[in-house]
């Protein structure tokens, strides 16, 4: 096909010389024939001018040149019609822009490679359960165990991230191991990269290696950066080298700094030490190695680890249930939401076609006259039909062009907006700007939303009746007025089920900050300590002890907690295999732990069901919650039983009521798990406790903090409300329910213009018919009520039909519910009431104009 | 009372390949008085048409064009068939011959009015 579209520029760019050819050979032609039939020539000959045109035809596709004839003629009847023309443009513009905006957020997280050299060798490497879940977590020995005998790469790195302070602001920090940086190809600007003597275990030398844009933001670039020395969390680090910019993997999020993965330990000894660390690997492939090649070594390798190292695993003796998969290194992202999104800005895209939809067919009205005297004057209805969809392409071409534009803006910016939530200083490392395959798609997407929008008016429009519409602009059909009826019901129906499905979403985040945990949190202050990182286990125990000691001696010690782990913690708890005396162990169960002071069920406010409180000289006694009683001693009375837990024989004082300390959001459904609540000893813990404290004006806890400062004035403390960890576990669904919302709201406005422009069409439409009713004497509020009837019911169906399908769709959103019906009324309520009013607001201007219809005046009208 | 036949789309091209492969090299105007020469007058051709067909198949390269004199002393676009022209003029003849037989078939077949 491609020789024929040169072929017919070339007749394109040369059809002047051609056509006088043709004129010439014409002209020859007949006079060759009048020599040899006289006046009977013309007549043989037949009409010239067709025949030119005929030609003409041939030359250049009949279609290409009135179609940009066409495309010239909307783009000026736009310019004509501005209000139209920026409707419908803002419309379709917003509609397609939300789509290519999502659509360039997915594509920059699962197409763009990480920014290192020569990303297409490097991969992740994750695990991947039976059912497809993927995690990365392999722990800091194994990682050192792969990296030592895997050949299948030229480098495996690993990483871990953190937030760390850095002088008087925090850093976004990565520890990585010593290959990352040059496994990966990070230019070095200043200074050198990390080398293998700095992520010794044993090595004395604290080194970091910081970001250029750190270099710029702290320290204006200055030329001595390098030995430098910098402060992460307290302790000192020197600087030895200054990455250059745009380097970035394995995060949305650029870093500031990169750390050796053996201090972690000395910057968060409570993850290093618990070797419960989990490391994200990644690696460069060996020249030569093909993916699978290296997935088969590395799956075996860590296999085999961990069949050796059961102890550490804690698995069961089936062996490892994960296989290790590689990926290409990408930002990745959860898929689920972004389908969620989709369907959103789908149906907001539908929403927009329906609008504009109608504003043609109203359109079209007004343009019969033109399209009859365009059909006497022999146009064909096809070509009607072609030079309509030409309009609308036009629209839709420009809308496109908008959507795009929007795109190169927002995502970013969203992105952007929702990093700074957590880290103010953060910059996107993700580079979100629509790409090839993006454009490509808007343009197909932009395709359908012309035909989406443009068809049917372009189909009514055409079916015109030249002496029918010549003679006067009236008599409408009514099929058309049908047609209007179900795209005003469809829109209202779409933006029904998008203001719906935010109003859930929305109560749902506040029905779980409101839902019963069964303990008290509201006016609950928490303090965390951060000891120094040298401080050894006995200096962390005796800080404790004398916090403890200085806590009793307060005359509000019964406001307040101590605990190795506050609610909320966001991440799996603690536990241990427990077993009854006399039972096998290997049927030992998995119980929660937590150690507690006597406090701490008085400031949670936890009921003791059954037995009695810690006392202090408790030593080998527990309590257990209701879960874990009716676990291991259905229908008994568990008081004065006893059980080994974790090895150790323990007995049961008292039975607390379940409460959800440990309930993520998310898992809210869930029910509680089996727990059991240790006496908690200052002389075992290996890091400081946390204290919970009841006051809602933290006056006491601040006193708190100032004892802990005299006791260790090296101690970083944290005084907060213990609901701003509850929050924080719930800002993921608030910003779903708010991007929920943003749809919601376009819809809203959508469908007001929607709603307000078929009544006024209709009033327009009927005004000689109001006129008539006026001067006989109707009453003007019947009349009124007659003449809008199809349009009030087309915009009650779409009511019913929006709220039968959002509580048909609302299912899909149960999983973000935390256990809210979706059929909670509330949100429908309110989504009827607001668009009530938004309807009774759309439809006031057109009303009142009908009302002042006056009749003289009407009946003159055309 | 129209008697002649109105010439069917598409047939003309076949009619003027064939002209071309039989007379070899021919302006417009010869094309179009051979035609009407050979079909005994039974065709009407708006002569103007033929020029239509004759940029068609320039364009699919079956027909090639050269300027020369006309017996008139005017300078005129010769047409004349090309290689992949007479291919085309095999096939088409075939295809239209199988036509012309399936219409014969059907318009004899009994039981119907005329």
């Amino acid at each position: 096909m491609v020789p024929r579209v040169f072929r017919r520029l070339y007749y394109l760019l040369r059809s002047r010389k051609l056509e006088s050819e043709l004129l010439e050979e014409l002209s020859c032609h007949r006079a060759m024939l009048e020599r040899h039939r006289g006046t009977e020539a013309g007549r043989v000959m037949g009409n010239a001018t067709l025949a030119r045109e005929d030609a003409r035809a041939e030359w250049i596709s009949p279609g290409l040149e009135s179609l940009l004839r066409d495309a010239a003629y909307a783009v000026r009847m736009f310019i004509r019609e501005p209000g139209f023309a920026l409707v419908a443009l803002a419309t379709l513009g917003a509609a397609i822009g939300l789509n290519t905006s999502l659509l360039t957020a997915l594509s920059a997280m699962v197409r763009q490679p990480w920014h290192v050299k020569d990303p297409a060798r490097v991969v992740r490497v994750v695990l991947q359960r039976a059912d497809g879940y993927r995690f990365d977590a392999f722990p800091g020995p194994e990682y050192y165990h792969l990296a030592k005998l895997a050949r299948s790469f030229e480098g495996l790195v690993a990483m871990d991230r953190a937030t760390l302070r850095f002088g008087e602001s925090d850093a976004r920090v990565h520890y990585v191991s010593w290959n990352y940086l040059e496994t990966l190809g990070a230019g070095i600007e200043r200074g050198r990269s990390l080398v293998e003597a700095d992520d010794r275990p044993e090595s004395t030398e604290r080194v970091a290696v910081i970001s250029h844009r750190a270099w710029e933001r702290r320290f204006a670039k200055s030329e001595d950066i390098i030995g430098k020395e910098i402060h992460l969390n307290g302790v000192p680090f020197t600087v030895v080298g200054v990455v250059a910019a745009g380097f970035a993997s394995d995060d949305i999020e650029d870093r500031d700094v990169w750390v050796p993965l053996s201090l972690e330990g000395f910057l968060d000894p409570v993850r290093a030490g618990g070797g419960r660390r989990e490391l994200r690997l990644a690696g460069r492939l060996a020249p030569g190695v093909s993916r699978e090649q290296a997935r088969a070594e590395i799956d075996a390798l860590s296999a085999r680890y961990r069949s050796d190292h059961q102890d550490r695993y804690g698995s069961s003796s089936k062996g490892r249930q994960e296989r290790v998969v590689l990926l290409k290194a990408t930002y990745g992202v959860g898929y689920s939401s972004f389908v969620m999104m989709f369907l959103g800005v789908l149906l907001v895209l539908v929403l927009a076609c329906a609008n504009v939809g109608n504003l043609l067919l109203a359109r079209s009205i007004a343009r019969g006259r033109e399209m009859a005297v365009r059909v006497s004057l022999g146009a064909g209805r096809a070509r009607l039909v072609r030079q309509l969809l030409t309009e609308s392409l036009v629209l839709a071409g420009a809308a496109g062009l908008l959507g795009v534009a929007i795109a190169s803006v927002l995502p970013s910016f969203i992105l952007t907006t929702l990093i700074r939530r957590s880290d103010p200083a953060a910059d996107l490392a993700l580079d979100v700007q629509p790409d090839g395959l993006v454009v490509a798609l808007t343009a197909a997407l932009t395709l359908l939303t012309c035909i989406g929008f443009g068809l049917v008016p372009a189909l009514r429009a055409s079916q015109v009746d030249p002496v029918g519409a010549l003679k006067s602009s009236g008599g409408e059909a009514r099929l058309r007025l049908l047609v209007r009826g179900s795209l005003l019901s469809l829109q209202v129906a779409i933006s029904v089920m998008l203001m719906a499905c935010a109003g859930l979403l929305f109560r749902g985040v506040d029905y779980a900050g409101k839902r019963d945990m069964g303990f008290a949190f509201k006016d609950v202050s928490l303090i965390s300590f951060d000891l120094p990182a040298s401080h050894q286990a006995a200096q962390v125990q005796d800080f404790a002890h004398r916090m403890s000691e200085a806590v009793a001696a307060l005359p509000q010690a019964d406001r307040v907690g101590f605990t190795t782990r506050a609610p909320f913690a966001w991440t799996a708890a603690p536990g241990a295999r427990t077993y009854l005396p006399g039972e096998n162990p290997d049927q030992a169960r998995f119980v929660a732990t937590v150690s507690v002071d006597r406090g701490y069920f008085g400031v949670l406010r936890i009921p003791i069901l059954a037995g009695r409180p810690f006392q202090s000289t408790d030593d080998s006694v527990v309590l257990i919650n209701e879960a874990m009683a009716k676990l291991f001693w259905p229908n008994e009375n568990p008081v004065g039983k006893s059980a080994l837990v974790g090895g150790v024989s323990r007995d049961v004082i008292a039975v607390v009521k379940d409460v959800d300390t440990d309930a993520a959001p998310w898992l809210g459904l869930e029910p509680v798990r089996p727990r059991v609540y240790r006496p908690l000893d200052a002389s075992r813990l290996g890091r400081p406790p946390e204290i919970l404290v009841r006051d809602s004006e933290q006056q006491l806890s601040q006193a708190i903090a100032a004892t802990a400062i005299r006791i260790e004035p090296r101690a970083r403390i944290r005084v907060g409300p213990l609901s701003r960890n509850f929050d924080q576990g719930l800002s993921g669904s608030r910003i779903g329910a708010s991007i929920a919302g943003l749809l919601g709201v376009v819809a809203l406005i959508m469908a007001a213009v929607g709603v307000s422009g078929v009544f006024s069409y209709v009033v327009r439409q009927r005004t000689r018919e109001i006129g008539i009713r006026m001067a006989l004497g109707g009453q003007p509020g019947r009349i009124i009520s007659a003449v809008l009837a199809t349009a009030w019911r087309a915009l009650g169906i779409g009511v019913l039909a929006g709220l039968a399908g959002s509580i048909v769709g609302s299912r899909v959103l149960r999983s973000a519910l935390y256990g809210l019906s979706p059929l909670d009324p509330a949100p429908y309520a309110a989504v009827v009431m607001i668009l009530g009013v938004v309807a009774l607001a759309a439809t006031y201007l057109p009303v009142r104009r009908a009302l002042r219809v006056d009749p003289t005046i009407a009946l003159r009208s055309d | 009372v129209q008697t002649k036949l109105d010439i069917l789309q598409g047939t003309l091209d076949l009619m003027v390949l064939r002209t071309l492969f039989t007379l070899g090299s021919l302006h417009g105007y010869g094309i179009a008085r051979r035609i009407e020469q050979v079909s005994g007058d039974h065709v009407i051709l708006n002569q103007g048409t033929i020029y239509t067909s004759l940029v068609r198949l320039e364009q699919r390269g079956w027909i090639r064009t050269k300027w020369g004199v006309s017996e008139n002393n005017r300078r005129a676009k010769f047409y004349s068939i090309t290689k992949v022209g007479e291919k085309q003029l095999v096939a088409e003849t075939e295809n239209w011959e199988r036509i012309a037989a399936v219409m014969g078939r059907v318009l004899a077949s009994e039981g119907g009015e005329p």
